[in-house]
């Protein structure tokens, strides 16, 4: 089989990106994923390969053509609440850790969360949603990079926009405020969900084929470590758009 | 008048909500849809089983034995929702082979429930088509005469 050019296999392997984060999305099982995934790389790769376009096998609207296999692999309701659960337990462990470190670090008897905070959790959790179904939302950026790019010039657009329709907020206003007490029992109902969540993951990973071993140790130990990174990405980022902020309304 | 030859290039894939398959025609923006994809949306399962009766095949090998007698699906991936449905319905099973060239390839073969379904689906369309040839051979002599 005479394989596709580089800009096609870029294509093809974005769109099965794209399609695949979409069913996992949907709540289909990781095993049929898995194979869905492969099926469709490759046709994909196959009908390029004999000079067809990718449009002949997807139709013109790739979502479409995802949702319609997704409604018919019946996904399982519970699928999508695990989802669900693993990004609870994740948004806890970076409030909590957070919470904690600046209680420990500001010797501060209460932790306040603010309205710039709630953003940034909320911005950066819709951020990486979009990244995952970009294949579908710009087909013809095909790197993850230029969606990145074309993502932050959006958010810079939108808040130049709402800036000169005369829009203020409040950043520093407080929407919850909490004591070292409750970051503890936050914590420690972080810590009972992630259990569950770990066991879930283990049982399933035990009774399927296709992941006969499940680290544990190496899980918990990637989990804690991509907190932590997104903790100092958090504090990191939050002074840079703080900074550009301050730059941008004394631009204005 | 549309032309269907060149039309059917144009073919777009679409579902709806009842997830049944819908073969339209993009024309000036519109979606029209012809009687041969018509045709095609209520028998593609049944041109699937046959395929599959005939021999175990992957995707895009179903898609080539359709072609190659005369049915072209413009929108290839669509075979797949309909694999999905008639593998619940437990008239196939997949199962992945490995390949020398790549990796493993899932392969679709026909179940005994499967060859049940096809030959009351076969049944069905032979009377069907019957009917129909019966009333066109009808309409043919009556402008003869």
């Amino acid at each position: 089989m005479q394989k596709a050019d580089q800009r096609t296999q870029k294509q093809i392997a974005d769109l099965v990106r794209a399609c695949a984060g979409y069913w996992e999305l949907r709540g289909i099982a990781r095993k049929h994923l898995t194979e869905m995934q492969l099926e469709l790389e490759q046709h994909l790769q196959q009908a390029a390969s004999d000079g067809k376009s990718l449009q002949a096998v997807l139709g013109p609207h790739p979502a479409a053509f995802a949702e319609s296999w997704a409604r018919e692999m019946r996904p399982q309701v519970w699928r999508g609440s695990a989802v669900a659960l693993h990004g609870v337990v994740y948004w806890l462990s970076v409030v909590g850790t957070t919470a904690l470190l600046s209680q420990l670090l500001a010797h501060s008897p209460a932790f306040t969360f603010t309205l710039f905070a709630a953003y940034l959790l909320v911005g950066s959790g819709l951020l990486a949603l979009l990244l995952q179904l970009g294949g579908f939302l710009a087909p013809r950026i095909s790197t993850r990079s230029g969606r990145e790019a074309l993502l932050l010039a959006g958010i810079v657009l939108a808040v130049l926009v709402l800036r000169l329709a005369g829009l203020t907020v409040s950043w520093s206003r407080t929407l919850l405020s909490w004591s070292w007490p409750v970051t503890i029992v936050l914590l420690l109902l972080d810590a009972v969900l992630f259990s569950l969540d770990s066991w879930r993951t283990f049982r399933k990973a035990r009774a399927s084929l296709a992941f006969p071993g499940f680290p544990v140790l190496r899980a918990v130990t990637m989990f804690v470590a991509s907190v932590g990174v997104f903790d100092l990405l958090l504090f990191a980022g939050s002074v840079a758009v703080a900074d550009f902020c301050r730059l941008a309304l004394r631009l204005m | 008048m549309l032309d269907s030859h060149s039309l059917a290039k144009q073919d777009t894939v679409w579902y709806t909500s009842s997830s049944n398959l819908y073969y339209k025609v993009v024309k000036g923006g519109m979606f029209v849809e012809t009687r041969s994809t018509q045709l095609l949306k209520g028998t593609l399962d049944m041109c699937l089983l046959a395929t599959m009766a005939q021999r175990p095949c992957y995707g895009y090998e179903l898609v080539q034995q359709l072609a190659q007698q005369g049915l072209d699906l413009v929108s290839e991936g669509s075979i797949y929702p309909l694999l999905s449905r008639l593998h619940h319905l437990g008239y196939i099973e997949g199962y992945l082979v490995a390949s020398h060239d790549g990796p493993r390839r899932k392969y679709y073969r026909l179940l005994p429930a499967g060859a049940k379904q096809l030959e009351r689906w076969q049944t069905e369309w032979e009377a069907f088509a019957q009917a129909v040839e019966r009333i066109l051979k009808g309409a043919r002599t009556d402008a003869k005469s």
